[in-house]
């Protein structure tokens, strides 16, 4: 949900295959401390999205994830103990309804340019300068609440691939104790039938909806 | 390798070998969509003549085994085996290789693979991310979302409202499959219903109340918050509903509650049956089936009136049957709440939600209370496409017979009435305002009619153009007059005497008989629930009392689906009591379009008053007649 002025509220949804609500959970305004503030710094949001709230709200369900989508590039700290990937989730349209002009994208790298790999579709993030970052912001990603150039997360231990009319970020390769090493392109299997069905940037407005009306209704 | 007369070669060239691209569809019921498989085939294989195949089969089976097994690749097996749920497929090599293929020369065709390679690589991304996404689903800029009832209060169930999918995700390709998209305001009917325990759809007529109601009961089932659903309608409606949820709703099974008493018994007490359909006139009877004194054995999890104006008033057995059905959810479905006056909300609410609305409630008090449950578009607002609706008043002179038989009549009636003092009734006047309509309809003694032979030439007009009409009357005996004068225009009969077996016959035959240019129906049976989108011409021979009706007639044919602008005749006999009444009924009709868009107004009559029905025949109305039996 972004900054409100009490702090970040987390909204979390579980969704079937076919796009249905299971679970719902949200935080109260998580606001950190003087101390935390000094402590991690630049890296403060990433902090508190990641490691707090989506520790609290991914570990209220007791039902098996496949992955855990997220519009908010903070989420992407959320440690590797969760046991499932997080991906990033955002529309080609706002990209290209953002920008009339050049739509040649400045902050990427080719995948072999990086790793080797050779791949026309997939790209790495390259941590950009300020006035990059700036302008990338304006252009990719004004409809988005939050940077997607969080300080603290390593941009590339991600890859991105486009499903259907969405872009996604998901991690290289997924490493945890619950789960085992997944690849990426398991990780695109886990997510790809999701959005087969609905559209996946979606039900981030139906968490902001339900969040507004649990903050209305007290 | 025989295949049909063709023989199949394994034209082993090496890795730059033209591919064949492999088409793969499905079309059972859960995907719509054709599923394409593009895959390149590392062999090629051609006929005896060197030429390429196009080879189709109906069986994934037979083909894999009959084909090489090195024709597909381990990983075009792979993908095609994930592709578990295809009933048919074909494959054939890619189009211009066809024509490519009379070349015997395999390095040539090799070479025009290169160069349709290279083709296919300069196309450009934006092209080809649309094809992927194709396969993808897209929501739209503007989701329809489920409406949150305002009577839901528990923070956890309006969330579990907000929280649903948009419409548009359950309408999509792989959720719920319908046989056309529904319109922006259809899916809005659709998200209003979903979440209500108690509505109204009040669309005006032909904006799809049937559509809308199947859809969102498809809805209820696949979310499970419905097991059990009854769907009462008008009789000659129950042939006409099953028809829709076969369209709409091909999964779901229905079951017509009819036949003896023990079967329909039976029916009502079935526990298992996700939809049944009762009709209006069975209500009454089967009281202690479905509400016995024992206590319900089947408790619905939702009931739908359609054409719920019959249970405008709250004390007939129907509203009463109606009210008695065990039930969690009430929708009501009208294209006119209120017929004639604002009692008419208050009777359909008595089953929607009992006590919610008082009788002698002020208008703005009603309009406050009930936005919230109902739903009304009319066509004007949301079908900016649907083509036009041209109405015109034929104003009729009689014949000289035929008005001195009018005239004669209408002295006589009067002089009877003025003669009964305060003892005439409206029942009095209504037998002189009918003999009268019948004349200007036609001259009983002479059988002329002023009408007939405007209508004759009209019919003449639309026969040869092959074009239909449907001709509105109110009574049986004109229908059948009219019949036998319109012989040469292949006239079917639609009225009170027709049996519910024939009716369907007859739509049928109409819509399909290229002979038949004319359907001669009555306001009774004719005027609801029936699609009569292929005709394109109106004609209303004597006038209904109530414009409501007229309005559900003529949307008989101006409604979803009308190909052209639908040309609407209302016959108007000059000099006649038909004009009298045709002028109060204008007026009346202007201010219904002021009720329904605003509840001001709403205590208004739009059938005639008692006073208004002497007054056409400029007698006073008797005094401690203060009952008002106007006809709606």
């Amino acid at each position: 949900m972004g900054n409100t002025s009490d702090g970040i509220i987390g909204g979390f949804l579980v969704l079937n295959l076919v796009g249905r609500p299971v679970e719902f959970h949200c935080t109260a305004p998580v606001r950190p401390n003087r101390a935390q503030e000094i402590l991690f710094g630049s890296t403060l949001e990433g902090f508190v999205c990641g490691e707090q709230i989506a520790t609290a709200l991914v570990g209220k369900t007791k039902l098996e994830l496949a992955a855990v989508l997220t519009n908010n590039p903070a989420m992407l700290t959320a440690p590797s103990s969760l046991g499932m990937p997080f991906a990033l989730v955002f529309q080609h349209g706002e990209r290209n309804e953002s920008s009339g002009e050049d739509e040649s994208e400045p902050n990427r790298l080719e995948d072999d340019v990086l790793d080797g790999e050779d791949s026309c579709s997939t790209h790495a993030y390259v941590a950009p300068t300020d006035e990059e970052d700036a302008n990338v912001k304006t252009r990719f990603y004004q409809s988005l609440d939050s940077s997607p150039f969080v300080p603290g997360v390593d941009y590339r231990r991600w890859r991105q691939t486009s499903i259907g009319v969405n872009r996604i970020a998901l991690p290289r390769g997924f490493q945890s104790d619950a789960t085992g090493k997944i690849s990426f392109d398991e990780c695109v299997t886990r997510i790809e039938p999701f959005f087969r069905s609905i559209d996946s940037v979606e039900p981030f407005e139906r968490i902001r909806l339900a969040v507004e009306e649990a903050q209305r209704v007290g | 390798m025989e295949f049909g007369e063709n023989r199949v070669m394994h034209n082993d060239v090496g890795c730059g070998t033209p591919p064949l691209q492999i088409v793969v569809r499905s079309w059972n019921r859960r995907v719509t969509q054709p599923k394409t498989l593009s895959v390149a085939c590392p062999h090629a294989l051609l006929n005896r003549e060197g030429k390429r195949l196009k080879i189709e089969t109906h069986s994934l089976r037979s083909t894999l085994s009959s084909l090489a097994p090195r024709v597909f690749s381990s990983p075009v097996m792979g993908r095609i085996r994930s592709a578990a749920n295809i009933d048919s497929f074909f494959f054939s090599p890619i189009e211009e290789l066809l024509n490519g293929g009379e070349s015997e020369d395999a390095q040539e065709l090799d070479d025009e693979w290169k160069i349709k390679r290279q083709e296919e690589i300069a196309q450009s991304d934006e092209q080809k991310q649309d094809e992927v996404a194709k396969e993808y689903f897209e929501a739209p800029k503007d989701p329809t979302r489920i409406r949150v009832p305002s009577d839901v209060v528990k923070m956890e169930d309006r969330l579990g409202y907000i929280l649903q999918p948009p419409i548009e995700t359950w309408l999509g390709r792989r959720l719920l499959e319908t046989p056309f998209e529904p319109f922006a305001y259809q899916k809005q009917g659709i998200a209003f219903l979903y979440g209500a325990r108690c509505a109204i759809l009040a669309d005006e007529m032909g904006l799809g109340k049937t559509m809308q109601a199947i859809t969102t009961i498809r809805l209820l089932f696949r979310s499970g918050e419905c097991r059990n659903v009854l769907l009462v309608c008008p009789k000659p409606l129950v042939t006409n509903w099953t028809r829709e949820f076969e369209l709409w709703a091909p999964e779901i099974p229905v079951q017509v509650i009819e036949g003896k008493s023990e079967r329909r018994k039976w029916l009502w007490e079935l526990k298992r049956a996700p939809l049944r359909i009762a009709n209006y006139e069975l209500l009454s009877r089967d009281h202690e089936f479905f509400d016995p004194p024992g206590g319900a054995k089947v408790v619905f999890d939702l009931v739908v009136l359609d054409e719920s104006q019959r249970i405008k008033n709250k004390s007939n057995a129907t509203s009463i049957a109606a009210r008695a059905i065990p039930r969690r959810r009430s929708w009501a479905l009208t294209g006119t709440p209120v017929e004639n006056s604002a009692e008419d909300l208050v009777g359909i609410f008595e089953f929607l939600s009992p006590g919610y609305l008082e009788s002698g409630l002020r208008p703005s008090q009603i309009s406050k209370l009930v936005g919230d449950h109902i739903l009304r578009r009319t066509k004007d607002k949301v079908l900016k496409d649907l083509p036009p609706k041209l109405i015109r008043d034929a104003r009729i002179e009689l014949t000289d017979e035929q008005y001195e038989t009018y005239r004669l009549a209408q002295e006589e009636g009067e002089i009877r009435l003025n003669a009964m003092g305060d003892s005439v009734t409206l029942q009095h006047a209504f037998e002189l305002i009918l003999r009268l309509k019948q004349i200007c309809n036609y001259d009983p003694a002479t059988d002329e009619s002023a009408k007939l032979e405007r209508l004759e030439a009209d019919l003449e007009e639309i026969a040869a153009s092959g074009r239909k009409a449907i001709v509105f009357s109110q009574w049986v005996q004109t229908i059948k007059w009219l019949s036998g004068k319109l012989r040469r225009f292949g006239p079917l009969e639609y009225h009170g005497q027709t049996s519910p077996k024939e009716r369907d016959s007859v739509i049928e035959r109409f819509r399909s008989d290229s002979q038949s240019h004319v359907i001669l129906m009555s306001y009774g049976a004719g005027s609801v629930g029936l699609n009569l989108q292929f005709a394109e011409y109106v004609f209303l021979f004597d006038r209904w009392w109530n414009p409501a009706v007229e309005d559900q007639a003529i949307n008989r044919a101006h409604r979803i689906g009308a190909a052209g602008p639908v040309t609407v005749t209302r016959f108007v006999a000059i000099d006649t009591i038909e004009e009298k009444i045709d002028r109060i009924l204008t007026e009346k009709r202007m201010l219904s379009e002021a009720i329904l868009s605003d509840a001001k107004g709403l205590n208004y009559s739009m059938g005639l008053s008692q006073d208004e029905i002497f007054g056409l025949f400029n007698i006073k109305a008797p005094k401690r007649k203060s009952l008002d039996k106007s006809k709606s």
